[in-house]
């Protein structure tokens, strides 16, 4: 799926070449009316709010970092910042066996339960992985079978930094999420340490919720995504 | 509270396996450590949190008759299980669990609980054919809610905790656990 506006983010940046469509693409561009957009945020703020000047990474009402790699299942540019779709994102490494599986087992039952509801079709579940020596696209194909992720749907996205230096440059410097590698005494592979993360944007990629260390459970995560479907313009 | 400061004590031996996002649940700056979590706490007796009976939904499976139950069981020291079809680390916990399970026979109920969304790619059927070929044979069921996941703040899976016939949370572990260490803890509580 290349949404509206991931088609006018790599366009518009050339990283994708569309025959014939470059010139339209920019015409458009520069002629939507975005700035008349209420772009929210529309949930009510959190409870217990995040204090944005202690974190690197992106709270309530603020905006996803754009940045644009490769999306590894499809194997094609596409933006973070770019789904049209209420995203839940993600930060994580398909070797991980304690934290990961659970941001990821939580942003596959919110799409399991969205398709249920009615709205799957109003979502988008990103993944990106700090890993991307290990990660390759065939490992994280693999990854989505291992967690029963619903392919079909075509809402299920896994973007890959192309080296362990852009990782850090996009994970941890410009989406605020802390990685070190590190090399547990009873495993014969390195493993690391990492903020588990899981983010709530609006259609907008305006961010609703910072849930920190998969602390809650899917289900509380998931009457805040339908509130926001039922209060998002 | 003595909840918070039970759970606490989760993380608070994170020296063991490093999962030190655990206990800071009011930090914003911690992490988590992708190595398998090897956390465990002990309840200190008569002081142990307890834990409000929550209603699992029973899967029609192998040693286990469809309907509700409630857990902990009022009355009977219960072993529960935190699993899921996609977690790797809970195939050999079931080895351990089932040893276990032979060992203690009837001196604890066992209850194992998925708190996986039921439809696309994971049917009930999914749950009963991963629990069949992993020979569970005692009672296996959904939450409602993820009202034990919530209580118990579990975090990774499998998670295992031991409640005594008070429903006192007497003993939770994180991580694969051993049969010898499970037998030890329910002997522990006879």
């Amino acid at each position: 799926m290349l949404n509206r506006r991931q088609y006018l983010a790599t366009t518009a940046t050339g990283v994708v070449a569309i025959s014939g469509c470059v010139d339209q693409a920019d015409s458009n561009n520069g002629s939507n009316t975005e700035e008349e957009t209420d772009v929210g945020p529309f949930l009510e703020p959190p409870d217990h709010s995040i204090d944005p000047e202690n974190v690197d990474f992106p709270v309530y009402g603020q905006e996803l970092p754009d940045v644009t790699m490769t999306e590894a299942l499809r194997g094609q540019e596409m933006s973070t910042a770019g789904f049209d779709q209420i995203t839940m994102m993600t930060f994580v490494f398909a070797f991980c066996q304690s934290v990961c599986p659970r941001l990821t087992s939580t942003l596959q039952n919110i799409q399991t339960e969205s398709i249920n509801a009615g709205f799957g079709d109003e979502m988008a579940f990103v993944e990106t992985t700090f890993d991307p020596e290990r990660d390759t696209p065939d490992k994280l194909q693999q990854h989505t079978e291992t967690y029963n992720v619903n392919m079909e749907a075509d809402n299920w996205y896994i973007f890959r930094p192309d080296s362990p230096d852009r990782a850090k440059e996009v994970v941890q410097d410009t989406f605020g999420v802390t990685f070190v590698k590190t090399q547990p005494e009873d495993m014969d592979m390195y493993m690391f340490d990492h903020t588990g993360l899981i983010l709530l944007a609006n259609k907008h990629g305006v961010v609703e919720r910072a849930y920190l260390n998969t602390r809650p459970v899917w289900q509380d995560i998931f009457e805040d995504v339908e509130t926001l479907v039922e209060v998002h313009p | 509270m003595k909840r918070r400061k039970v759970l606490t004590g989760v993380g608070a031996a994170a020296g063991i396996g490093g999962v030190i996002w655990f206990a800071n649940s009011q930090s914003q700056s911690s992490t988590g450590t992708g190595g398998p979590g090897l956390d465990e706490t002990e309840g200190s007796g008569e002081d142990a949190e307890t834990m409000e009976p929550k209603e699992i939904d029973l899967l029609d499976a192998p040693g286990s008759p469809g309907g509700t139950i409630d857990v902990p069981i009022e009355g009977e020291i219960t072993v529960l299980d935190s699993f899921a079809t996609w977690c790797a680390s809970c195939e050999p916990q079931m080895d351990e669990l089932n040893d276990a399970h032979d060992v203690i026979g009837d001196d604890a109920t066992f209850v194992s609980i998925s708190n996986e969304a039921i439809g696309g790619n994971v049917k009930r059927s999914d749950i009963v054919d991963w629990w069949a070929d992993h020979d569970g044979d005692w009672y296996v069921g959904l939450e409602k809610q993820g009202n034990v996941t919530r209580e118990l703040r579990i975090s990774a899976i499998p998670f295992i905790a031991v409640f005594d016939e008070n429903r006192k949370i007497r003993w939770t572990h994180q991580g694969v656990t051993s049969a010898d260490k499970l037998t030890e803890t329910v002997e522990s509580l006879l």
